[in-house]
């Protein structure tokens, strides 16, 4: 059915509120702290990357599916479509980190100027700032390609009829998941895991994978029953909301289960080259080593185990933006032991700067959201996603 | 246990048999029991079964397994005879997690299959009494249940009932002992 | 549920309830051709080389093996990963696809649940007879003992004997639970008294009644949501073995997925080498088609995929890590002596699979079937790769040293084949390789049976 989203005032008072507190915050961290502007680069990019992945998952979820032929999410697919119209936005963000680590405005990563370090001069073929740059480029470029390709085509099959534009969607998923599965892992080599540039882990690329997928996962339901609510997709039921809950509920157990690889091999081989990353977390960030552990896992896999539970909306959004916050902590744990040690705190900077982010990714996918018709109105699957009733 | 009447017919569609069953309750007659040869999707509901807490047995089977594993290496390895294993502590907390999980598993699962045979009178030695041998093949077989001195009336009512919705070989039975076991 | 006319069909050629039981029952209710007694007189004789071969290492112990002091797992543990691998896939049809609704697991999940028992039985013979002294071998297991000992919790070698012992129950519990419906069937199809009698015996009882359908179910979903969970663990707790030490090619985080993909991508390829024979050996390319064929390869395609990228990330970080040590392990493995395993391991599994993006060759039997074999070979050198060549040049050049098999190990592996083949060709004789009950709900929405269409 024809039905498209209006980006009404409604909406748009507390998006502008997030910005606002966002930019009030981004002016208190440079101007008001005395510390050469590190805490406001690190948070900057923190959540650049955050929300980059959480944009990018949008595309992860359409390629798989697409790949395995799902029929049931072709009813919400504008969602994560709409999602990744975040990226050109991420792209500009990453380029202003880039520009400060050039001109020395921000102490990021350490082997900006690896002199007199012969670990860092060692690596220094693959951690220099043109290479940094261009690889970024190329992650972000091909990303934002992609989707865009993809939106187009799904856009194009809203007026026609036919498996036409269906099979170009398929070829389109399978390029990308191929181009993301390299740079999913290079990406999270390049930004994250080189602030701690003496330290190595070959899982390190999986596993800001699996946060990407529970963070992803959890904005998508969150977006879902927003515009469900606001009574824009009849057509959701709780089979789909089911579906989207073991999405949720697996993908933690994923993420954990990947965590506890990471950790317990270091922890087991206690080479003191691999165990300085783990040991500094747990002296230095020792609470939130812990709570990073039960929000995203001990949480959603208490509270999303029983059948009924994934199908109950409260449920679902609550344990949603539990995760959210959880992963931030995650990635606040991968960011910040590097880049300002001891001097890294939770306050207004903190909070102001990731909800003027939100803000504005809000704002960047509720109008590209009005962009379309919620539904796509031709997909040869749609009817699977319409007469959903499931026995499991 | 008395012995009663009961009514036995076979549909061939499982489609007909939902709409066969839901007829007959509507009618408020008894469903005795209603064998497939495979599981037919919303049977449950049209015959208002609640779902089966068996689930809850595989539950607290795997917390089971998972307290006794943990807890066994913990006092192995704390209290009984602690050694140090390649500087490890003795309270090793990742080093207890592989055998804990697996435990965990291991005791739901043998619950949940014990649960299953044992509520469902299932083992090795069940003599379950066979009414036709084609409901592990292609037959859907419903069994009504009437009370010794069933009204002629109500016996008509549901052969025509069944009739209706396509039954076939609707017959009326009297061969078997009511038990739990029918 | 709704399903979308333009999927392919899943079942062809028009069955009905009847067709389906008739089709499935046949193998077992009549006798056997030629071809099964000449397959189960090659498994057999390959199983009595391995019996003999085995016997003679417990009687003589392991010096009849190649293994030396620098290199103290050879063959016997690239065979036990190989084929805890190959078990993997069993488990992943049957509870990973269930959970993901995933239709066309019907065709091939009894199978694939049989090989994953018989596999695991063959994993489960190394660490037994790899021991030495076979006869103590109930040390390894926690019981209050007058050694005043107890095991090693903290040694995945421990992990490894409660993560196989499970799996292998677990395995056989949802294997036997799903066969049950079944073998009511063929019980009641059987003619004969005897076979009436056994398989009434082993049928437990079953009727079909309504109640125990819906028990059935919600204990089939929770064994599956066990299950699923199981899959990952087992492989992980293997590759713990390798991944907790401190030699490098063997200290590194990416093992337990990577190893979990590798075995999902060996397994799937050991069920298309075993269902493409038993498909047309048995006449059952209608519920075994060239759809399913297409879905296990892109399930091929996809672990394959992560399995090459793995490759590539440890490749990038020895050399990112900067130790020497690291950087000179996989430089060793691709130009030292063990160059050539080193090259069919990347041909088969990186290489080979990525033809599968043509829709042409994911729908070719033959190409697939040849591809398996490629697939198979593939894994097991790599098992090979991690498990010799990290051994044998690591941290002391003065202790480099080489390894070649023994007859009495090549003639064990020989004997595992011979074991896990027998076992599958006694399970077609004698049980329904298809789950007949599950094929059977899954007929109105993917036969392709107009009639049957909403």
């Amino acid at each position: 059915m024809e039905s498209r989203f209006k980006f009404s005032m409604k909406y748009k008072i507390p998006v502008f509120i997030l910005i606002a507190i966002g930019i009030i915050s981004v002016i208190s961290a440079l101007f008001l702290q005395h510390d050469h502007g590190s805490r406001f680069w690190a948070n900057f990019h923190l959540n650049t990357v955050y929300a980059i992945l959480i944009s990018l998952c949008g595309m992860v979820f359409l390629a798989i599916h697409s790949l395995g032929m799902s029929g049931w999410h072709t009813g919400i697919q504008r969602i994560p479509e709409a999602m990744t119209s975040f990226l050109p936005i991420g792209a500009i963000l990453m380029l202003i980190t880039i520009l400060g680590m050039t001109f020395d405005w921000n102490h990021l990563f350490h082997w900006v100027h690896p002199e007199g370090d012969k670990i860092l001069e060692a690596k220094k073929a693959y951690l220099n700032i043109p290479f940094f740059t261009v690889r970024t480029a190329i992650y972000l470029g091909g990303w934002i390609a992609l989707s865009n390709w993809w939106r187009k085509v799904s856009i194009q099959q809203d007026m026609d009829e036919g498996l036409k534009r269906f099979r170009k969607t398929n070829i389109i998923a399978g390029i990308f998941i191929v181009f993301f599965a390299v740079t999913s892992s290079m990406s999270a080599w390049d930004w994250l895991m080189s602030i701690d540039p003496h330290w190595f882990s070959t899982l390190y690329g999986w596993y800001v994978f699996s946060g990407l997928l529970v963070s992803g996962m959890a904005v998508i339901i969150l977006l879902t029953m927003l515009l469900k609510k606001t009574g824009y997709m009849p057509h959701v039921n709780k089979e789909h909301l089911h579906d989207l809950g073991k999405y949720l509920f697996a993908f933690s157990i994923l993420w954990m289960y990947l965590w506890f690889s990471q950790y317990m091999l270091i922890w087991y081989g206690n080479l003191p080259e691999e165990t300085i990353y783990f040991k500094q977390r747990l002296e230095e960030f020792n609470t939130l080593f812990f709570v990073n552990l039960i929000l995203n896992f001990a949480f959603p896999f208490l509270a999303l185990m029983t059948r009924n539970s994934k199908r109950i909306p409260v449920i679902l959004v609550f344990t949603s933006i539990i995760l959210l916050i959880g992963h931030w902590i995650d990635f606040y744990l991968m960011v910040m032991p590097g880049t300002l040690g001891t001097d890294a705190k939770i306050g207004f900077i903190e909070i102001g700067m990731t909800l003027g982010f939100m803000g504005l990714f809000l704002l960047v996918v509720l109008n590209a959201l009005t962009k379309t018709n919620l539904i796509p109105l031709k997909h040869p699957y749609l009817n699977e996603s319409y007469e959903y009733h499931t026995q499991y | 246990m008395a012995q009663a009447k009961y009514i036995k017919a076979y549909y061939l569609d499982d489609n007909q048999l939902l709409k066969g069953l839901k007829n007959l309750k509507k009618k408020g007659f008894q469903i005795l029991d209603v064998l497939t040869p495979f599981p037919v999707h919303g049977l449950d509901k049209v015959l208002g079964y609640r779902r089966s807490w068996i689930a809850r047995v595989g539950f607290i089977g795997g917390a089971i397994g998972a307290a006794s594993g943990f807890l066994f290496q913990t006092w192995v390895f704390t209290k009984d005879y602690p050694l140090n294993f390649g500087g490890k502590p003795f309270f090793a907390v990742p080093s207890f997690i592989p055998v804990t999980f697996e435990c965990t598993v291991l005791f739901a699962a043998f619950a949940m299959v014990f649960a299953f045979l044992i509520r469902s009178k299932l083992g090795p030695g069940a003599k379950p009494f066979i009414h036709d041998e084609r409901t592990t093949d292609d037959r859907f077989l419903v069994l009504v249940g009437m009370g010794k001195d069933e009204s002629e009336k109500n016996v008509t009512e549901i052969k025509k009932s069944l009739k209706e919705s396509g039954a076939e070989g609707i017959a009326l039975k009297d061969d078997v002992q009511i038990s739990k076991n029918f | 549920m709704y399903v979308s006319p333009l999927r392919e069909p899943l079942i062809t050629g028009n069955k009905d309830y009847k067709k389906i039981t008739a089709d499935i029952t046949r193998p077992v209710l009549t006798k056997p051709g030629k071809t099964w007694f000449f397959g189960i007189t090659l498994s057999s004789i390959a199983l009595i080389i391995g019996v003999f071969a085995i016997a003679m290492t417990i009687w003589k112990g392991i010096g009849l093996w190649g293994l030396n002091r620098t290199i103290g797992w050879g063959w016997g543990i690239t065979n036990f990963v190989w084929w805890v691998g190959i078990g993997h896939a069993g488990t992943f049809i049957s509870a990973i696809l269930l959970l993901f609704r995933q239709k066309w697991r019907t065709g091939i999940n009894r199978s694939a649940e049989a090989m994953t028992i018989f596999a695991v039985m063959c994993a489960g013979l190394f660490p037994l007879i790899h021991m030495g002294r076979l006869p103590l071998g109930y040390f390894i297991l926690p019981y209050p003992n007058t050694r005043q000992l107890w095991v090693n919790f903290n040694s995945p070698l421990l992990w490894d004997v409660f993560a196989i012992t499970t799996y292998l129950l677990v395995s056989i519990l949802f294997w036997y639970m799903g066969l049950l419906p079944d073998i009511g069937t063929i019980r009641d199809k059987a003619k004969s008294k005897a076979r009436k009698i056994i398989y009434g015996l082993l049928s437990f009882g079953w009727k079909g009644s309504a109640r125990h359908w819906s028990r059935h179910e919600s204990m089939s979903l929770i064994l599956a949501g066990l299950a699923a969970p199981l899959v990952l663990s087992v492989h992980s707790i293997v590759s713990f073995d390798f991944a907790t030490s401190v030699i490098p090619g063997w200290h590194t985080t990416i093992f337990p997925p990577y190893f979990v993909s590798g075995a999902i991508f060996s397994g799937f390829a050991m069920v298309l080498t075993l269902m493409l024979i038993a498909r047309k050996a048995m006449n059952l390319e209608d519920y075994i088609t060239v759809n399913h064929v297409e879905s296990m390869n892109k399930i091929i395609i996809a672990t394959g995929s992560i399995v090459g990228i793995a490759y590539i990330t440890e490749l990038f970080i020895s050399w990112y890590s900067g130790s020497i040590y690291e950087k000179f392990t996989f430089f060793n493995r691709a130009l030292g002596p063990y160059w050539w395993a080193y090259w069919i391991m990347m041909t088969c599994n990186v290489i080979s699979p990525q033809l599968l993006w043509f829709r042409k060759l994911r729908r070719s039997v033959v190409f697939t079937f040849i591809l398996s074999i490629f697939i198979n070979i593939g894994m097991w050198f790599e098992r090979f790769v991690i498990v010799v060549t990290s051994l044998h040049r690591d941290y002391l050049p003065s202790s480099w040293a080489m390894y070649k098999p023994t007859i009495t190990e090549v003639a064990i592996f020989i004997g595992t084949l011979g074991i896990f083949f027998t076992c599958f060709l006694l399970f077609i004789r004698f049980f329904p390789v298809i789950a007949i009950a599950e094929v059977k709900s899954v007929l109105k929405s993917s036969g392709d049976n107009k009639k049957n269409k909403h």
